[in-house]
Parts: C-alpha cells; sequence; structure tokens
C-alpha cells in the first residue's frame, strides 16, 4: 500500500513542481502601454484568425484523488469563439462564443448559457476568448498583468481584479511562443486546470460546416 | 291642500333633515371609489375562489416597480441606493426590495443544500425513471467536471458528489425578462446600460383616491430630487396605483372643468333669457338640493359612491332644470304672482315617468347601476319637491320678464305645424331610413380594456419595466386548493404533467408555482426512494462512479448513508415561508382559507387564452380569468341593462295609455323612443362600439326625452313650452353632451350617446305636440 502510494506521488510531483514553476511570472508585474514584450505578443497573436490544435486537458479537483484527464479537437476563430471537443474520456461538445456557452453530448440535451444568464459566465467567456485573441487590453480592464521571458517564447500571469472573477479564480498563467501553448487555470478552491495545446495549426481557413458549429 | 307657506315650512324640515344626514356622512368620512371593477357584480360564485382570487389581486394591484437606468453600472447603483432609501422615508410605499444582501444565495444554500437528496428537478426525475437512468445522471456529472466550467461545481463535491443540488436550481422555472443578480441589485445590462429593478408596495389601497394622492404626489418629489442629484439617471415607474390615479386625476379635472364650462353656460343662458338674477339663483336651488340630497342618501346606503355615480349624476342636472325652466316659461310675461298650475300635472308625471325609468336598474343585482339608478331617482325627487314646495312660497314675488325666445320658440312650432302631417312621411321616411342603417351598423364591444385609456407616458414606462424585466399575468392564474398545505402541494404537482404539455405545445411560454420551489413531502419521499434505487439498486451505480472518479471513500460512505435512510426531516412549509430564500416567492401562498389552504400558478406567456380553462382539472384547482370573466360580465348586463330599458318603458308607456289612451299615449310616447334609437343610429355611423355604459345613456335620453313630450302632452304645443324644452336641452347638452370630450371612455360613451339622443329628442318633441291638437 505505501508503495503505491508513494508511487502516486511520484507521478504527481512533476505536475506540482511545474504548477510552482509557471507561477514564477507572478514576480514581473507590468502595465500594457509600457511593456514592449506584451505588446509584441498581443501583435503576433492578433494575427492568427483560425487556430486548430489538440489538446489535453488535466484537471486536479481537491475532492478526487486521482487528476481527471481529458484530451481532444481545439478550434479557435477570432470572429466566432471556441469549439471545445473533448474526445477522451467521452464524446461532449462545449461551445464558447461572446453570446454564452453551449454544452452538448449525446447523454444530455444541450445545455445553453447565455452570457447575461450568469454574470460568471459572461466573465469566464470575454476572458477565454480574450486569451486566444491576444486582446490584452480587455485582460488589463480585468486583472493585474504580468510578464516574463520573451516575444519568442513567453509567460504571462494573470489576476483577477473584479469581484465576480475573483471569487472562483487567483491566477491564470498563459505560455507560449508564435501562438499559446498552455493556459494553467488556479481557482480559489485550490483546483488547477492545465491545458496544453499541441499540433496547432493556424493557416487553414474555417470551413462552412465548421461555421455552422458555432451557432447555437 | 297645503298654504304655501306650510308647503315651505315642510320644504325647510326636509333641508334640516338633509344638513343633518350632510354632517353625519362627512363624520363618517367620504369614500370616494375609482376603481371600475368595483361597479361590477362578483365574477365568481364561490366565495373562498373569489376571497383568495381577490387576496392576490389586491396584493398585485398594490406592488409598484421601479426601474432605475443609467449608461453607467456604478450610477445606476448609487441612484438605486439613494431610491431605495428615500422609498424607506415615504409613508406612501411599504415593503421595499431592493438590493438583496450577499446572503441571498447563501440563504438558498441553507435551505436547499440539507435536502439535496430528496430534491429533484423534473428532468432528472424524468430520467431517472427511465432506462439507465443511473447512468445518465452520473454523465451528467461527470460531463460538468470534465469541462472547463468545473469550477462552478467542483466546490460542494464532497458533500454532493452527483451535484444534485445544483441540478435541483437548475430545474428551477427561470422568471421571463432578463433579470440577474448585478452587485445585488436585480439588474438588466444591455448596450443603454445597467437597469435595476425595485418594488415596493402602496401603504394605502391603490383605488382610494388618497392612497393614489399621496403616491402621485411622493412620486413627483422623487423623480424631481433624483433629476437633480442624478442627471445621467432616468427613472420609469409602473404599477395599477398609477394608473388608477392617473385615470381619476383626469376624470376630476375633466368633471370640473366641464362642470365649471356647464355652470357657465347655464348661467348666461339664464341671464340672457330670462335678464334677472332671481331666477338664476331659484334655478340652481332645486339642483342644488337634488344633488346634496342623491350624495346623502347614496353615502348613507353605501359605504363607498363611485366617482362614476357622480359623473353620472351630472345628468340630474339636466333633468331637475326642467321644473325650474317650466316654472318660470310659464310665468312670463304674465302678471299674476303665484305658482302656473298648470305645469304641475305635466311636471309631476315627468318625475313619476323618469323614476319608473330609473327603477329597473335599482333592481338589477349590479352594485354600480343600482348606486346610479338610487342617485338618480332621489336627486330628481328632491329637486321636484323643491320646486312644487319650496318656489310657490319662494319665486312667488319674482318677475319674470318676457323673453324673445318665446318668438323663436313660436317660429319653430309654425315648422313643425306645417310640416305635419302632410309633409311627415316625406321628412320622416329618410330619417327613419338613416336610422335603420345606422342601427344595423351598431356593434358591440365589452372588453373592460377598451374601458380605460391610459395616459402615454405610463403605458411607455410600463413598457420599458415590462420589456427588461418581463411580466407576469396577473389577471390570469390558477388557484389550486387543499385541505392541508401538504395536499395542495400534491394538488399543484399533479397539475404540471399538463402545464408542460402546454408549454410544449407553444401555448403557455412559462408557469411558477410552490410546488416547483417546494415539492411536497410524498413528492420528497419519492424522490429520495428513486435516487436510492436507481443508484444503489442492482448494480451499484453510486460506488463506480466514485471509484471511476477517485473520490475520497469518506464521500461515499457518508452519500450512502444519505441515501439509504427514509427521509427524516422535509422541507417544510413552515421551514420554506420563514425562510428568508423565498422571500420574493411567498405572494404565492395564499394560506387558510374557509375549507382548507390555497396556492397561486402564475402563468405567463399565455398565447392560447383557452388553454388553462381546458385542463381536465379536478374541482381543485380554478382557473381564474379576469379580463374575460369581467368582460362577459359587461357583456351580460349590456343584454340585462337593454332588457330593463325596454321593460321600464313599456310600464312607463302603459302609464301613458292610462292618461292619454293609447293612440296619444303612443304620440308621447314615440319621439323618445326615436330619439334613442336615433343616438345608437349616430354612434353606429360613427362606429363607436357599444357597451354598457352606451346603454345607460339611452336611459337617461329616454328619461329627459319622454319628459318633453309629456310637457307637450299637458301644456299643448305653446311656445312656453316649446321654450322651456329648448333650455332644457341646452342645458343637458352643456352639463352632459359636453362629457362627450371627455378622455375618459366612461364619460366620453355617456356624454355623446346624450348629445345625439337630446338633440334628437327635442328635435322631434312637438311630434307629441300636434297630436294633442287634432284631439283636444
Amino acid at each position: 500500500m505505501k508503495r503505491i502510494w508513494s508511487l502516486c506521488c511520484l507521478l504527481i510531483l512533476p505536475f506540482v513542481h511545474a504548477q510552482e514553476q509557471v507561477q514564477d511570472v507572478f514576480q514581473f508585474p507590468v502595465k500594457l502601454s509600457q511593456n514592449d514584450t506584451l505588446k509584441a505578443i498581443s501583435a503576433r497573436l492578433r494575427q492568427i484568425q483560425v487556430l486548430r490544435a489538440a489538446f489535453s486537458q488535466t484537471k486536479k479537483i481537491k475532492a478526487l484523488r486521482r487528476p481527471l484527464k481529458s484530451s481532444g479537437q481545439f478550434l479557435f476563430a477570432t470572429d466566432q469563439g471556441v469549439l471545445w471537443q473533448t474526445q477522451k474520456p467521452f464524446p461532449s461538445t462545449f461551445v464558447i462564443t461572446p453570446k454564452g456557452i453551449q454544452q452538448r453530448s449525446e447523454h444530455s440535451e444541450p445545455l445553453t448559457i447565455a452570457v447575461d444568464e450568469r454574470p460568471i459566465i459572461g466573465g469566464f467567456t470575454r476572458v477565454f476568448l480574450s486569451l486566444f485573441s491576444g486582446d490584452t487590453s480587455e485582460l488589463e480592464d480585468r486583472f493585474k498583468l504580468y510578464v516574463s521571458g520573451d516575444a519568442d517564447n513567453w509567460t504571462i500571469g494573470l489576476e483577477p481584479e473584479k469581484k465576480v472573477m475573483s471569487r472562483l479564480i487567483s491566477r491564470i498563467v498563459m505560455r507560449g511562443d508564435s501562438h499559446i501553448s498552455e493556459i494553467y487555470f488556479f481557482e480559489t478552491s485550490g483546483d488547477t486546470t492545465r491545458i496544453a495545446f499541441e499540433a496547432v495549426v493556424t493557416e487553414e481557413p474555417l470551413s462552412e460546416e465548421e461555421r455552422q458549429r458555432f451557432a447555437f | 291642500m297645503l298654504s304655501d307657506g306650510k308647503k315651505l315650512a315642510l320644504w325647510l324640515l326636509m333641508m334640516v333633515a338633509l344638513l343633518l344626514g350632510l354632517l353625519l356622512i362627512s363624520r363618517r368620512g367620504l369614500n370616494l371609489d375609482t376603481n371600475l371593477l368595483s361597479l361590477l357584480p362578483v365574477t365568481e360564485i364561490d366565495p373562498v375562489v373569489m376571497d383568495t382570487s381577490d387576496r392576490f389581486t389586491e396584493e398585485m394591484s398594490a406592488r409598484v416597480v421601479f426601474m432605475v437606468s443609467a449608461p453607467q453600472p456604478e450610477q445606476a447603483g448609487a441612484a438605486a441606493a439613494w431610491l431605495q432609501e428615500r422609498l424607506n422615508e415615504v409613508a406612501s410605499f411599504s415593503q421595499i426590495r431592493g438590493k438583496l444582501d450577499d446572503n441571498t444565495e447563501e440563504a438558498w444554500f441553507k435551505l436547499y443544500f440539507p435536502f439535496r437528496y430528496q430534491l429533484l428537478s423534473g428532468a432528472t426525475r424524468a430520467r431517472l425513471g427511465a432506462e439507465d437512468g443511473a447512468k445518465h445522471l452520473i454523465r451528467q456529472a461527470q460531463e460538468a467536471l470534465y469541462s472547463p466550467m468545473s469550477g462552478l461545481y467542483s466546490r460542494l463535491l464532497e458533500d454532493d458528489p452527483l451535484l444534485l443540488f445544483a441540478g435541483f436550481l437548475k430545474g428551477l422555472p427561470k422568471p421571463p425578462g432578463d433579470l440577474k443578480l448585478h452587485q445585488g441589485w436585480l439588474a438588466v445590462d444591455n448596450p443603454q446600460g445597467r437597469h435595476i429593478m425595485l418594488t415596493a408596495a402602496c401603504a394605502q389601497h391603490a383605488f382610494k383616491r388618497q392612497g393614489q394622492r399621496s403616491v402621485a404626489k411622493a412620486m413627483v418629489s422623487i423623480r424631481e430630487e433624483m433629476a437633480t442629484a442624478f442627471p445621467s439617471v432616468s427613472l420609469a415607474s409602473t404599477g395599477v396605483v398609477h394608473y388608477a390615479a392617473a385615470g381619476a386625476a383626469i376624470a376630476e379635472q375633466e368633471a370640473t372643468t366641464i362642470g365649471l364650462g356647464s355652470i357657465l353656460g347655464v348661467v348666461c343662458l339664464f341671464l340672457f333669457v330670462f335678464r334677472a338674477i332671481r331666477p338664476l339663483l331659484l334655478g340652481i336651488l332645486p339642483i342644488a338640493v337634488g344633488f346634496l340630497a342623491a350624495l346623502v342618501v347614496c353615502f348613507l346606503v353605501f359605504d363607498e359612491v363611485h366617482l362614476l355615480t357622480l359623473g353620472f349624476g351630472a345628468s340630474m342636472v339636466g333633468i331637475c332644470i326642467d321644473y325650474t325652466f317650466h316654472f318660470f316659461t310659464h310665468r312670463m310675461g304674465q302678471h299674476n304672482s303665484g305658482f302656473p298650475k298648470e305645469i304641475l300635472p305635466a311636471i309631476s308625471l315627468g318625475a313619476i315617468t323618469t323614476i319608473v325609468g330609473y327603477f329597473g336598474l335599482l333592481i338589477a343585482p349590479f352594485p354600480g347601476l343600482r348606486q346610479m339608478a338610487l342617485f338618480s331617482i332621489v336627486g330628481l325627487v328632491a329637486a321636484f319637491l323643491t320646486v312644487v314646495l319650496a318656489f310657490p312660497k319662494l319665486a312667488a314675488t319674482t318677475p319674470v320678464r318676457t323673453s324673445t325666445g318665446l318668438a323663436g320658440s313660436a317660429a319653430y312650432l309654425a315648422f313643425w305645424r306645417r310640416l305635419c302631417p302632410g309633409h311627415l312621411a316625406a321628412f320622416g321616411a329618410p330619417l327613419a331610413l338613416f336610422t335603420l342603417l345606422g342601427l344595423a351598423r351598431v356593434q358591440s364591444d365589452d372588453d373592460i380594456r377598451g374601458l380605460s385609456r391610459p395616459p402615454a407616458n405610463l403605458k411607455a414606462q410600463e413598457d420599458i419595466i415590462r420589456k427588461l424585466a418581463g411580466s407576469l399575468d396577473a389577471s390570469r392564474f390558477l388557484l389550486v386548493e387543499g385541505a392541508t398545505p401538504e395536499d395542495v402541494l400534491q394538488h399543484e404537482e399533479a397539475l404540471h404533467v399538463q402545464l408542460d404539455a402546454l408549454i410544449a405545445e407553444g401555448k403557455l411560454g412559462f408557469y411558477q408555482n410552490l410546488s416547483r420551489l417546494l415539492p411536497s413531502q410524498r413528492r420528497q419521499q419519492a424522490d429520495r426512494v428513486l435516487l436510492r434505487d436507481s443508484l444503489l439498486g442492482d448494480n451499484n451505480a453510486l460506488d463506480g462512479y466514485l471509484e471511476d472518479m477517485g473520490f475520497e471513500p469518506e464521500v461515499g460512505v457518508q452519500a450512502r448513508t444519505s441515501l439509504a435512510d427514509e427521509p427524516t426531516s422535509f422541507l417544510t412549509m413552515d421551514n420554506w415561508l420563514q425562510d428568508p430564500a423565498s422571500d420574493q416567492m411567498r405572494f404565492l401562498w395564499l394560506g387558510a382559507t374557509d375549507r382548507g389552504y390555497a396556492a397561486m400558478t402564475v402563468l405567463g406567456g399565455l398565447t392560447d387564452l383557452n388553454a388553462p380553462a381546458q385542463l381536465s382539472a379536478p374541482e381543485y384547482v380554478h382557473y381564474i380569468d379576469k379580463v374575460t370573466a369581467i368582460s362577459s360580465l359587461m357583456a351580460r348586463y349590456r343584454h340585462l341593462a337593454t332588457r330593463m330599458v325596454v321593460l321600464s318603458y313599456l310600464a312607463v308607456f302603459v302609464l301613458l295609455a292610462l292618461r292619454y289612451g293609447w293612440r296619444r299615449g303612443l304620440r308621447v310616447f314615440l319621439p323618445p323612443v326615436a330619439a334613442a334609437l336615433l343616438a345608437l343610429a349616430m354612434l353606429g355611423w360613427l362606429g363607436f362600439a357599444v357597451n354598457l355604459f352606451h346603454i345607460l345613456a339611452l336611459l337617461l335620453v329616454l328619461g329627459i326625452g319622454i319628459d318633453y313630450t309629456i310637457f307637450f302632452a299637458e301644456s299643448g304645443p305653446g311656445s312656453r313650452t316649446m321654450l322651456a324644452i329648448l333650455l332644457s336641452a341646452i342645458t343637458t347638452i352643456l352639463s352632459f353632451g359636453l362629457l362627450g370630450l371627455s378622455s375618459t371612455p366612461v364619460l366620453e360613451s355617456l356624454g355623446l350617446t346624450v348629445l345625439f339622443g337630446i338633440l334628437a329628442a327635442w328635435f322631434l318633441s312637438p311630434l307629441a305636440a300636434f297630436g294633442m291638437e287634432q284631439h283636444p
């Protein structure tokens, strides 16, 4: 039993370690207007119209002994929003647009929450969408910003200033190069979420079929 | 026969009694009612249903909603906070609801969370009942936890691993409108800015003038202060009290201007015709006495007198003054003082026929009509007695000069003399055709909503609020009864399936009732059993889920224990009613009735108004549709009033036939009837839809018109009589026809009908005279 436990610790340890590292960025507070790195990152992200990637998400929820791992396909389009298609452990789709969110799965009727229905959802979608679009000025309205690294290998830290967000989320960290490659959410409850993006493609435009999937 | 002096003494005695009565009612306080609906008989026969639905309607009528709008959320918040404080200071408002404290969410949690294993949303219940129910429930929880939004749920996971609490909250009916909680305010954000809602209740009854005035006054000062303190903030407010106040204020203002106008007109008329002050003063006397007597008796008989009764009472002027006119025109140029005896039979018969005409209304089971009839009869009798008893002495020495009016009247009569009888057909046929065609066009409209014409700015404010906050239909709802509170809840739950079906068919937008917020104990028990059987049943789905997700073992132990037990405690009516979380919804509970308990089911977005009436509902469910019920009641009483008018006038005809023989009686009878029909035809031509109040006006036309012909029948076709009738018609039109200009639909109906009718009655009245000439 003891051996199994230490094995678990070994497995989790790198994860915990990584989390401590990514939070180093919070030693470097910046202002958007004064920071060239931030401006450069923002300019770069803004160029991306459509981003496709494979994602893998690791959620550590306090009440659960094991992290929840899931993976699937990710699609971001500046004029539409985010299409979050989980494939493992079970298929389900999450659509995030400026209007709200919708969850679709085979086991339940689509669940739609409009932005203005719950303020937290509004905050969440705005933040989520501005993370990917590089809308740093929108982010600066809601968060204290921190930056480390340079425009080719950067880390941005976000600390919510608005009560709606700060009740749930204590910190957000995103890392990337020419595009975003990793996001961490640190929740006030102690839960953490890490989302990694791989096989990123940014050139291909949105197909009509994909466009339709954003509609709800 | 009494001497003139004794008559006067008798009259003075009456006046003393009148003054005593006035003193009595003024000590009691004059309660003026302005609610149109209180004129009507009750719509429900069942006293419990009537009582409970009235309780709800009253509560809804008392509600006032405020919407504070500003481009910036901070401004809106500051202004709303100011308004809330200000409303608390004003005595006109009570139960002010504005900023919710931060504890609201906590209150919901505290109330519902302990019962999470026995409270299921409708969707969850349905899913658990189906095959693989537990799997669905579990998959839903997993999806929530794997989703990017897991942070919303994971906090309570140890105590609620299946997210049942979140599921129950999600299943609660969403009220119409876009109101959300923003910083503790119920508010809507849109491109125009933030709109914050506050509600209050009128401290006094919404249909009492006193309460209306204090609310209106408070609103004016609040608006002024707000405009100074928060220039960029706008305030909209709606509520029954605003409409009632505006309606009453307009009616009062019109009654004043129209009343003053008509009095001025009558004064000028008197001065012009009689060229002396004394006839004027004497002319006012019967009117004043009649009006006061009517007022005193009505207030003694009824606790409250309706504003419309007073409006209707204005018609008294037109009838009471007839007697005075006859008195004076028959004294014109005659030097022998004293009472012109020849008019006594005419005015007596005129008074009797009018009273008979009103009598039908007096016995109708219709509170409003009874009040109006009583008012008119008493006023008429008092005015008549004043002329008969007081004038012989008071007016004995009043000289009356000959008027040029006499010559004019003589000319008018000559015109009729030439017309009769040879050209009558040539003249009458087109008129008859005109009338018949007009009558064919007459349509009726009994919709109660047609009786109010709310000011545009109130309507605009209501629209703003309705658009932002949505609204419940306060006039259509379901009442559910039961022997015990638990019974009521169970009865409501039985209704859910049918109501959900109506929503699915698109006939209903939304419904809200208590049992969705507070399921019956039977349902809580059943939900617990359902959960236990599906989660702990054959394949022990709960354990599989907890194991898969990696829950700590204690979580499983706690969940299993909670599920395995029969529920020992329930969310009860008492818990719920006393909990701060139920604050906004407590109005749904109507409490104890004479035969048990009752609760409301409010409906919204009803597209098929008859749908709720067709619910296969047992006797404990009542569908209340106030608008339809009252409108059909109006129709029923329009028919009843029409029959009453016809019957009353058949009685009048019998009376006339007894005195004049049936041929002459018919001549006296027909002109006013023709005038009434002509007035009705005019309404048809002008496209007015006829309602109860037009019929009442026709009754007046008949009452006044028959006076005209009786005067002719009694006194012959003299120019004095003609002048009296002309003066009387002008007075009636001035005093009552002017109401046709009113923007209050009821007064407009009365006024226009009387205007047309009296014109026609005056025009046709000489017809009665020429019948007499041939058979002297």
